[in-house]
């Protein structure tokens, strides 16, 4: 549970979904920071410095894409995007243009809640330790700086992509990392469309840790967005 | 025997030497036939000697589109030798079989050997066919009609001659007897330029005996004496004949070019009306119309259902005209070959007195087919009707075709603005229903999984929001409802009187949550006339106008409903109006169209809702209309429903029209 008090700024034009969102998160040890447009919020976030920010796309003065930017330009506080839009495009778009995760509307609380404590969870630690250097999940272990991989003790032969993807996706461990992201940081911006390297690399990958593609618990596709390594005390994993 | 298997495929392999004769037709026929059969492509060729005549050319024009019909083709090479040119060419050309017909090139010149038996002796490296013209086939034999020129001709003749004889008689005193025959040439000429050669000749003999009889001395006898005179006589027949050839020649060909003028005329007619029409129907009237007029028999069109052996018939002229069943036979017949069959086809044209089907086809697909009951005319078309029928009934497939193509292209459209109303429809509505959807999730598993964590107030705050959101689901999908119905066109205005008081303090009832952190102020006369109009629909629309405003309205701000007579008193306005942001110019009037801003998804409020378009066609039953406009003082919106007031003495008594 978060111990100082973490600030969450609302940006959306709902009355109610502010409200619910408000008293939820005001339950939960937050303190709650509202905007109903786009001008609004970009505001609160330069003056109240909050700690994630909740958005969503559609707000009546300015779209959430723009915000989105917006609040990239400023800083790299994380931002989560609550919208209607379950467009894998609109989805794709807020993520590689900056946003930490995705929330499609309707959604329940506990998973809105479960995203926002992995965000604020991986914006913590980095500042004490620098960077995740080790995943430790289901008999799994990750250590980045010496560079190992062990599945209940014994060590995982993987090949330089799948340990880079691995790499990758163990950095952001419990949010989505987009396939155009994968594939641009590991093939290089010439193959930022080429999916199907990256299809053959996760299924090899899900095949070593012993990861079931039916019900991962290890690596979630986000079907036409990405894949999310799961964090090892998510309540999904 | 192929010579090269690995030229290019380029040109024809099969060909088909036409000579413009009766034979032709087997000869593409079968040309057709092999190459389909061989999947080659194959050709027609002529070599035109600068010698044929009329008949030829149309034979030969009509082959050529037969064989482009048919996928072939044609080629005219220009020269005298015509198995040279033919080797030439098929040497050329790498043809590997070619088509000939086996009859004699000309009947009189029985002494030549026939085309196959020359291309035999030179030899070439293809294989030769012979095509045998079927029997069957009927060959155009042109009937004249002799019975009508019997009487004119001769008449025409005796009476030119005789008019000669009387002013011969009379300038006898004054001319020499050889200038007299000039006098009987002149009837020879009046002959052929009125009636044409046999006339004219007919007209040299009556001269050439008259001239004999009365003239020349013995008189009245056909004895000659002297040699000079005998001179004359024979000169002047010589003469009146072949003055006579000329003048009929001349005649007939005027006669032949006046035709083919009113020919041409009619066909830039008949294709001008043809591209002029715009659908099915129009093109097959023109089309059957143009036929009967000009070959004077019953036409009618017929069509196949898709799939169906049987043959429907759409029009026909005279109407009410069915062709009879072996008719009917052979025109399923045509639809399945693709080729003409009935009278004179050769295919099922055993009935003397049938029809002919030609089947319209385009790219390879029959579009539907023609049916024209010659053998009701006298005689057999000739190849120059033929070729015109042809025409007429080729531009009639094409024009069937674009007609065709113009409503597949109008359907594409149509379905796909469909489509993309659709799917506004779809993504308005996803956001629609989920928006509130989302509030009522996310407040009740917060109440579910947060429980122990929630403040009683919290709790009754988060169920508060569950039920307002409900009812706000609910209100959308009762105008999703209420849009249906109107889409449908079967809402039943049930009208009753209503005053404004009633229907505005209703609406705004109804909104009360979102209009309570709003200034409402309400304005209008009190001696406003009663609207007669459906109550509830009514209702609706202004609840969805003032929802609009309210939504819009700054925290606050003022929404403000007036009540106005316009100034002829016929209508009376509502006028809404908000502090909101307003709505740009040019999308005043997008605003009522439905889901007009489905591309834009939730990004604006007044496209997400049906709203507007559902006052609109709510105020629209009752025979108003609704507009947008900038607000007063320039700021936000003034959305106003003009509604038509009852013109019954009843009111105009009740409510008497007063100054705005």
């Amino acid at each position: 549970m978060p111990t100082e008090r973490d600030r969450v700024l609302v940006i959306d034009d709902e009355p109610q979904i502010r409200r619910f969102l408000r008293i939820s998160l005001v339950s939960q040890g937050f303190s709650v920071i509202e905007a109903e447009t786009g001008t609004q919020g970009l505001a609160r976030a330069r003056e109240e410095a909050p700690d994630l920010v909740l958005l969503d796309l559609g707000l009546p003065d300015m779209d959430g894409q723009a915000v989105l930017d917006a609040l990239r330009a400023q800083s790299d506080i994380p931002v989560i995007i609550v919208s209607v839009r379950g467009q894998e495009s609109e989805k794709v778009r807020a993520l590689d243009n900056g946003a930490n995760d995705y929330v499609t509307k309707p959604f329940g609380i506990q998973e809105l809640l479960a995203r926002v404590r992995a965000l604020l969870r991986h914006r913590r630690r980095p500042d004490t330790t620098g960077d995740v250097e080790c995943y430790r999940h289901a008999g799994l272990t990750i250590d980045l700086s010496a560079h190992r991989v062990s599945l209940h003790g014994d060590p995982v032969h993987l090949t330089p992509k799948e340990y880079a993807v691995l790499a990758l996706l163990v950095r952001q461990v419990g949010r989505v990392v987009t396939q155009t992201q994968l594939l641009r940081d590991i093939w290089g911006a010439d193959h930022a469309h080429d999916s199907h390297y990256l299809r053959i690399v996760i299924s090899k990958l899900r095949h070593k840790l012993g990861d079931d593609p039916q019900s991962p618990h290890l690596l979630q596709t986000e079907a036409g967005i990405g894949y999310r390594l799961l964090a090892p005390r998510d309540p999904e994993a | 025997m192929t010579r090269s298997s690995n030229t290019s495929l380029h040109g024809p392999r099969v060909l088909a030497a036409l000579s413009g004769s009766s034979e032709d037709a087997a000869l593409i026929r079968s040309a057709h036939r092999l190459a389909e059969r061989e999947q080659l492509p194959w050709g027609a060729v002529h070599v035109d000697g600068g010698r044929l005549d009329a008949d030829r050319r149309l034979v030969l024009e009509q082959d050529a589109s037969k064989v482009a019909r048919l996928g072939g083709e044609m080629h005219t090479i220009q020269g005298q030798d015509r198995v040279a040119e033919l080797l030439h060419y098929a040497d050329e050309h790498r043809i590997t079989t070619l088509l000939v017909g086996c009859s004699r090139p000309s009947g009189w010149r029985f002494w030549r050997r026939s085309l196959p038996e020359r291309l035999l002796h030179a030899g070439g490296a293809f294989d030769l066919v012979m095509i045998a013209e079927t029997s069957k086939r009927p060959r155009f034999r042109p009937r004249r009609t002799w019975q009508r020129f019997q009487l004119r001709e001769p008449a025409i003749a005796t009476a030119t001659s005789l008019c000669a004889l009387g002013s011969a008689w009379l300038l006898q005193a004054w001319l020499e007897l050889a200038d007299l025959s000039l006098v009987f040439l002149a009837a020879v000429l009046a002959s052929a330029a009125l009636a044409g050669t046999r006339a004219a000749m007919l007209s040299a003999f009556l001269g050439f005996l008259s001239f004999n009889f009365f003239f020349m001395q013995p008189r009245f006898s056909l004895a000659i004496l002297e040699k000079e005179q005998l001179l004359t006589v024979v000169f002047f027949l010589l003469v009146a004949v072949v003055v006579g050839q000329l003048a009929g020649t001349g005649r007939r060909r005027l006669h032949a070019l006046r035709h083919s003028q009113e020919q041409s005329q009619r066909l830039l007619a008949y294709s001008r009306s043809l591209s002029a029409a715009t659908d099915r129907e129009q093109v097959c009237d023109i089309g059957l119309t143009a036929l009967e007029r000009w070959l004077h028999v019953p036409v009618a069109f017929l069509d196949f259902e898709p799939g169906g052996s049987h043959p429907c018939i759409r029009q026909a002229i005279p109407q009410g005209t069915v062709p009879d069943a072996p008719a009917l036979t052979a025109a399923s017949w045509s639809w399945q070959h693709q080729r003409p069959s009935g009278v004179g086809t050769g295919q099922l044209d055993e009935d003397d007195q049938g029809w002919r089907m030609l089947p319209l086809s385009a790219r390879g697909r029959s579009i539907g087919m023609v049916g024209i009951k010659l053998g009701q005319r006298p005689a057999p078309l000739s190849p120059d009707h033929e070729a015109l029928l042809e025409s007429l009934v080729g531009q009639l497939a094409m024009a069937l075709e674009r007609t065709r193509l113009v409503g597949e292209l109008e359907t594409t459209r149509v379905s796909e603005e469909n489509e993309r109303l659709r799917s506004a429809l779809l993504s308005s509505v996803s956001h629609d229903l989920r928006t509130p959807l989302a509030s009522i999730i996310g407040s009740a598993s917060s109440l579910r999984d947060l429980e122990a964590q929630l403040s009683p107030q919290d709790k009754a705050e988060l169920l508060d929001g569950i039920l307002s959101e409900s009812e706000r689901l609910d209100r959308y999908i009762q105008n999703l409802l209420d849009m249906t119905r109107l889409g449908h066109g079967n809402l039943k205005l049930e009208r009753d009187w209503i005053s404004l008081d009633d229907l505005v303090s209703a609406a705004v009832q109804r909104l009360a949550p979102a209009l309570s952190p709003l200034e409402l102020r309400l304005d209008w006369p009190t001696d406003l006339p009663l609207l007669h109009v459906h109550p509830a629909l009514i209702e609706q629309a202004l609840v969805n106008v003032i929802d609009n405003a309210a939504r819009f309205s700054p925290p606050g701000g003022q929404v403000c409903i007036q009540g106005r007579l316009d100034t002829d008193h016929r209508q009376l306005e509502i006028r809404v109006m908000d502090q909101g942001p307003g709505i740009a110019p040019e999308m005043r009037e997008a605003v009522f169209d439905m889901f007009h801003t489905g591309s834009e998804g939730d990004r604006s409020r007044y496209g997400s809702g049906l709203g507007l378009a559902i006052c609109q066609g709510m105020v629209g039953a009752h025979g108003g209309s609704v507009d947008a406009r900038l607000g007063p003082q320039g700021i936000g919106t003034m959305i106003t429903l003009h509604l038509p007031l009852p013109v019954t003495e009843d009111t105009q008594d009740s409510e008497p029209p007063h100054a705005d």
